[in-house]
Order: structure tokens, then C-alpha cells, then sequence
């Protein structure tokens, strides 16, 4: 028999919200080992969608700025 | 021998020869366009070249650049027969806006910048990637890639990283958790977002794979 004991720390977002460390984005976070719940911060799904529209132009413009 | 078997001896070799000679033909188209092979530049080379455009008899190998050389191409398939990128330092956007389906190997183990390599909704199918194994930065590589299915991968990714298809299998799933470089014993954090769709196929264990290493789940 094998005994396992698996503890995950899962952060959920309050609805209309989004979680994010300023890096990454989600709903639902699991946590990694060296991860702390103050590291993330809940943001309103207008703020995310908008961070969404600037880094879609960011990656635009950099390809632009290639193909010039 | 008889004429008519003779007649018959031609019409079996004539396809043959005819074949050979294309083939020469080909090989020497491409050994022309590659330079032997040793051209070191493919930027933007095959950019929104229809399908079938690109059809090397080797594995074309760029030396330096190709950045964008499949953009916004109608190419569909690349095999590994057909390019080999191992040697290649600097290749982002390589395939973006493209009509890529299918890729055979693809070796970003030197590849200084993977801003969007695999940035095409098209793609379903990686057959392996190669990464290097102190750990590759994938951060904007798989942006629009929202048809991504399988995916094999080889070496680490060392950097947060975003994987935007619903429709990755468990075993591509697997594979990506068994990637992430492992920060454990290091204050290190790093995250890898999935979307919901996929993330929803792992277990608590498969789960518990990745913060053990030091990678939060998003």
C-alpha cells in the first residue's frame, strides 16, 4: 500500500475578478512551494482584459517593427 | 531482345530516369538556394509562400537568422527531413500567422529570442521540442497557438509560460509539467497558466508535480 499526503494551497478569485502576480493571470491559482498568497492580488475582469488589449498590441508592434 | 520487349524495358525505366532527373534537378535548386546548406540567413524567406513552396531534399539549416522565414506562409507541414533548427540562434516569429498544422522536431536549444515562434491558432502538432537544458524562456512562444493538441517536449523551460489551447491532451499536459525546470530548494517562483479547459484534465498529483518544483498553476 502506498500513502500519499498531497497539500496544494489553491487561491480562488472573487467573482468579476482575476488573480495575478503581475506577471501571470488566472481565476484559480495553485501554488508552488516557494509561492505565498500575498504575492497575488485580485484585479477586475475590465483591468485584466485591458492588460490582455496592451500586451496583443505590444506583440503587434514588435512584429511590426520587425517586418519594417 | 525482341522490339517489343525492348519497347517495354523503355517504358518501365522511362518514369525512372525521368524521376532521377528531376530529382537532380531539385537537389540542385536547393543546394543553390541554401548555399549547399550553409546559408546563414532565412529572414522572412518563405513569408506568405503557398503550401507545397517549400519541399527541400535535405534538412535546410540555418546558421543565423530566421526569424519570421515561415511567416504568414500557407505551409502546412514541416517535417524533420525538411529543416533542422539545432544550429540556429535566433529564430522568433518564425511561424506566426502561418497556416502551419503540423511540425516534426524543433530545436530551440539555442534559440536566443522565442518570442512568438508558435504564435499561429493552425498548429495542432508539435512531434518534439527541444529545449536547452538549464531551461529555455517560452514566455510569448506559444501566444495564439489556440490549436495546439500534442506536444512532446525535451530539456526545460525555465521562465513563467502561458499555454493558451483548451485542447492539449493529458500526455501533452504531462509533458509540459515534466519540463518545468525544478526550483525546489530555492526561493525561486515561477508560473505556468494553462487554460481552464486543459487544466481541468490534471490531477491533484499532477498538480502537486509542479509546485513541488517551485511552479504555481494558473
Amino acid at each position: 500500500m502506498k500513502k500519499t499526503t498531497i497539500e496544494i494551497i489553491k487561491l480562488t478569485a472573487s467573482d468579476d475578478m482575476v488573480l495575478t502576480n503581475g506577471e501571470a493571470y488566472g481565476k484559480e491559482v495553485y501554488l508552488g512551494c516557494n509561492d505565498k498568497p500575498e504575492n497575488w492580488q485580485e484585479i477586475t475582469v475590465a483591468e485584466y482584459e485591458k492588460v490582455l488589449a496592451e500586451e496583443k498590441a505590444r506583440m503587434e508592434a514588435e512584429k511590426e517593427r520587425f517586418l519594417k | 531482345m525482341s522490339i517489343a520487349e525492348k519497347l517495354t524495358t523503355i517504358a518501365e525505366n522511362e518514369q525512372k530516369v525521368y524521376l532521377s532527373g528531376c530529382g537532380k534537378g531539385r537537389l540542385d535548386a536547393w543546394n543553390k538556394i541554401t548555399n549547399n546548406n550553409k546559408r546563414g540567413y532565412y529572414t522572412y524567406a518563405y513569408r506568405n509562400m503557398p503550401d507545397g513552396s517549400f519541399d527541400p531534399p535535405f534538412a535546410v539549416k540555418p546558421q543565423n537568422s530566421a526569424e519570421g522565414m515561415f511567416h504568414g506562409s500557407g505551409i502546412k507541414k514541416i517535417t524533420t527531413e525538411q529543416l533542422d533548427t539545432s544550429e540556429c540562434g535566433y529564430f522568433p516569429y518564425i511561424f506566426q500567422n502561418s497556416s502551419i498544422e503540423e511540425l516534426g522536431v524543433i530545436d530551440l536549444s539555442k534559440n536566443a529570442n522565442n518570442t512568438g515562434v508558435f504564435a499561429t491558432a493552425s498548429l495542432h502538432t508539435i512531434e518534439k521540442l527541444i529545449l536547452s537544458d538549464s531551461g529555455s524562456d517560452l514566455k510569448d512562444a506559444f501566444a495564439y497557438a489556440y490549436g495546439l493538441i500534442n506536444i512532446e517536449i525535451e530539456g526545460k523551460i525555465s521562465k513563467t509560460v502561458i499555454f493558451v489551447s483548451s485542447k492539449l491532451t493529458y500526455k501533452s499536459l504531462a509533458s509540459i509539467i515534466d519540463a518545468l525546470f525544478d526550483y525546489s530548494g530555492t526561493t525561486e517562483t515561477r508560473t505556468l497558466t494553462l487554460n481552464a479547459t486543459a487544466k481541468a484534465r490534471l490531477s491533484e498529483s499532477d498538480i502537486a508535480k509542479a509546485t513541488r518544483k517551485g511552479w504555481s498553476i494558473s
